[in-house]
């Protein structure tokens, strides 16, 4: 009897916990329950799976822009500004 | 006399080696980049990004030509930012306890339910066009999470570390972690949907 109290309670996890779970999903590995809780409630629930989703295309995205944008993006706005760079070129040439 | 092209082979190993006076000009841009994206405060960057010119000076000697100049010099940066950050997390902050409560209230009503739950888009890895607007705007939401959060956030998700590491340079604990990465995850997502996904679709745009 009380293991389906427990079943029912992992079938019946509000949306909140389950993106919860999404997330540690991406830091460590679940518990059983947690993964059944996670599985069944993704079934039914189309926000949540949207969210996992977008949350793992996030990972993608940015690992893929630490690995092969980021060291070669030579059209970003991000910029030193002119006066960054002067200090930092006196500071160079002051050192040598 | 016209040479044969050992002179033109010797230039080029010269270019390899480091010329401190240019290293502004080949590399500044860069590794601010990289700063900007870790530490998201220009002045914080600015002087970490120094301190690693300058540092790279003293250690000139260590440079092995096996790693390219930058990738030398992004490694004495990334240490720096994880330094900074870990003598960061242990100065008290205003955010520290406060933003737990409202992370979770903004999406979620009294159930536990989606009060908006996330709109359709996608990530289109192929936009090249789009990809550095993409990033600077990803850089503005991250500086826009509670300090502690984005710090979590670049560690485990950009600089992806183990969570055990960034429990060790945050001093926290691992559940800890898995709250914060959670908490700045949701908010990042929902800041790329309202600046950057939303503003972009087709419906939008016409």
């Amino acid at each position: 009897m009380t293991k389906l109290i427990r079943i029912w309670r992992l079938l019946n996890i509000p949306c909140e916990e389950v993106v919860r779970l999404v997330s540690e999903s991406l830091d460590h590995d679940l518990s059983r329950g947690e993964r059944f809780a996670l599985k069944s409630h993704l079934i039914y629930c189309k926000a949540c799976r949207r969210y996992r989703r977008q949350i793992a295309a996030m990972r993608d995205a940015v690992r893929e822009y630490v690995d092969h944008i980021e060291p070669s993006d030579s059209l970003s706005p991000v910029t030193l500004s002119v006066e960054a760079r002067q200090r930092m070129q006196r500071a160079l040439d002051s050192h040598k | 006399m016209a040479g044969p092209p050992t002179s033109s082979h010797e230039s080029t190993a010269k270019a390899v080696s480091t010329l401190p006076a240019l290293w502004v000009d080949h590399h500044g841009d860069a590794l601010f980049r990289f700063a900007m994206m870790r530490v998201r405060n220009a002045d914080t960057a600015e002087d970490l990004v120094q301190e690693t010119f300058l540092a790279a000076l003293g250690a000139r000697e260590r440079f092995t030509e096996a790693a390219s100049e930058r990738t030398w010099l992004i490694a004495i940066l990334r240490n720096k930012i994880v330094n900074h950050i870990r003598s960061a997390s242990r100065q008290p902050t205003v955010d520290a306890g406060c933003d737990s409560q409202s992370a979770g209230e903004a999406f979620f009503d009294r159930r536990g339910l989606w009060k908006q739950g996330p709109k359709k888009w996608s990530i289109n890895p192929t936009d090249l066009s789009e990809r550095s607007e993409f990033w600077e705007v990803f850089q503005q939401c991250l500086a826009k999470l509670p300090p502690r959060l984005a710090d979590a956030y670049v560690l485990r998700e950009i600089e992806q570390m183990s969570s055990e590491k960034v429990c060790e340079v945050l001093g926290v604990s691992a559940n800890n972690l898995w709250t914060q990465t959670h908490r700045a995850r949701m908010m990042l997502r929902s800041c790329l949907e309202e600046h950057w996904f939303l503003d972009r679709s087709p419906e939008k745009r016409t």
